[in-house]
């Protein structure tokens, strides 16, 4: 976008450029080996930094109610990444897996994250990453999808989306997101190693734009008050930073048109802008 | 305004061993609680959920497919209104201890202490049963609550078979 601002896509629909640059990005992190790079990154998540946000915990030990900043987390951490990777490529952008999708309940995994080589006859940088925690033991990593008719459907999500409570809707996605996790299966099946697979950080777009769609409906500031200070570690973020993803830079393709009265068949459209 | 059901606190002392479909994936134990009564609950609730407190997740990845008034519900149990099926509850887990002795200790905070709880604090999940609850309750006024875990991958270092652990369970309406 020329105002600076991201644009997030459909993983499915990217146009070939830009798809270029997501993959350019991912290959230039895979080879950097300092703070900038894949395995720096990928292990704040799970092995070894352990920094993910799963369930209710207390915040601090002035806290006496534990409170769960899955979603505000998440969010910090993928625009960290994005940031990270347009250093590297500036047309780079994080595009989002429609796992509802008849696409995705056709093929599973997009098939840019599958194919072994780029048109160029490179090594996929999406097909699979560097690892130093995959339970394989193995250095890079590998995936165990389940059968592409067991991905959440379009009213499974509806119904998510149609929660009007903050706990009660981050609850029951992030449910949605930790089946997500188990059928991928392999590196992608368990919290130390999920963060090192390329599909790890589109899977976590869908959960963000699932996110701000929810947001869309019901209050961009609708989340408990006594999470709004709360810091992001290990970002430089606290989770009211979080809450806009406008003043966070970026911006969700068609997400208007996902607000229409059948939301979750809408967000199925794959067509970017 | 939330009326209870509670039924006393629950670990994985009364599973039965379930069948694997095939004999390379791991089996996991399931759980079935004593019946728990229902007259607690008044009639006409809009929701109805259950809910898994201090719920480990510290070992392998499972689907825990719940099903009510099934106590002899397995992997191979269909997932339906008939057979009492409820809903699963998914646990993304975090595949063993990966530290030193001591790493994966859940150790209290101290005063002044500005860290996050432990990362593998046990955590709760909810599973919004309403219709299946009706259901059962049309049955009798006492529901067993069956968990079936479902491991599809599980690293060698975890014990998938014990996957499977937490506190209490509560069957919470709300009117």
């Amino acid at each position: 976008m020329s105002n600076g601002m991201v644009l997030r896509m459909n993983a499915s629909n990217l146009a070939t450029g830009d798809l270029a640059a997501f993959r350019d990005a991912y290959a230039q992190m895979m080879a950097i080996s300092d703070n900038r790079g894949w395995i720096f990154f990928s292990g704040i998540h799970g092995q070894p930094q352990e920094k993910c946000w799963h369930h209710y915990r207390i915040g601090s030990s002035n806290q006496t109610e534990p409170v769960n900043l899955f979603l505000p987390w998440h969010r910090a951490y993928l625009l960290l990444l994005e940031n990270n990777f347009r250093d590297l490529n500036g047309a780079a952008a994080l595009p989002w897996w429609d796992w509802t999708s008849d696409l995705a309940h056709q093929e599973g995994i997009p098939a840019a994250f599958t194919v072994p080589t780029d048109p160029s006859g490179n090594p996929n940088p999406l097909l699979q990453g560097p690892t130093i925690a995959s339970p394989s033991g193995s250095p890079t990593t590998s995936r165990n999808p389940d059968d592409p008719g067991n991905l959440p459907t379009v009213d499974q999500v509806a119904s998510v989306l149609g929660l009007s409570s903050y706990t009660d809707f981050s609850d029951q996605l992030e449910d949605v997101h930790d089946a997500l996790h188990g059928w991928v299966g392999g590196d992608m099946g368990i919290i130390a190693s999920a963060a090192y697979d390329p599909i790890f950080y589109t899977h976590h777009c869908m959960i963000d734009r699932l996110w701000y769609i929810w947001q869309l409906q019901n209050g961009v500031n609708n989340i408990p008050a006594s999470y709004l200070d709360l810091p992001l570690a290990p970002f430089p973020l606290k989770v009211q930073d979080v809450l806009n993803i406008q003043s966070l830079g970026y911006e969700y393709a068609n997400a208007a048109v996902a607000l229409n009265p059948n939301a979750a068949a809408a967000a199925n459209v794959g067509v970017n802008t | 305004m939330a009326k209870r059901s509670t039924s006393p606190k629950q670990g994985p002392a009364t599973a039965k061993p379930s069948t694997p479909s095939k004999p390379s994936r791991p089996a996991a134990k399931c759980f079935t609680s004593p019946k728990i009564s229902m007259a607690p609950i008044a009639p006409g609730f809009k929701r109805a959920d259950i809910e898994f407190h201090a719920i480990d997740h510290a070992g392998a990845s499972y689907e825990g497919r719940v099903f009510l008034n099934n106590p002899k519900a397995t992997e191979k149990t269909p997932r339906t209104p008939a057979q009492g099926y409820a809903g699963s509850f998914h646990i993304f887990g975090h595949g063993g201890c990966w530290g030193d002795p001591g790493h994966c200790d859940i150790l209290p905070r101290r005063p002044y202490d500005p860290r996050p709880g432990h990362t593998l604090t046990p955590g709760r999940k909810t599973l919004i049963a309403t219709e299946a609850v009706r259901r059962a309750l049309k049955q009798g006024s006492e529901i067993t609550v069956t968990v079936v875990p479902v491991v599809r991958d599980a690293p060698a270092r975890v014990d998938a078979e014990n996957v499977l652990r937490f506190e209490r369970l509560k069957i919470v309406t709300y009117s």
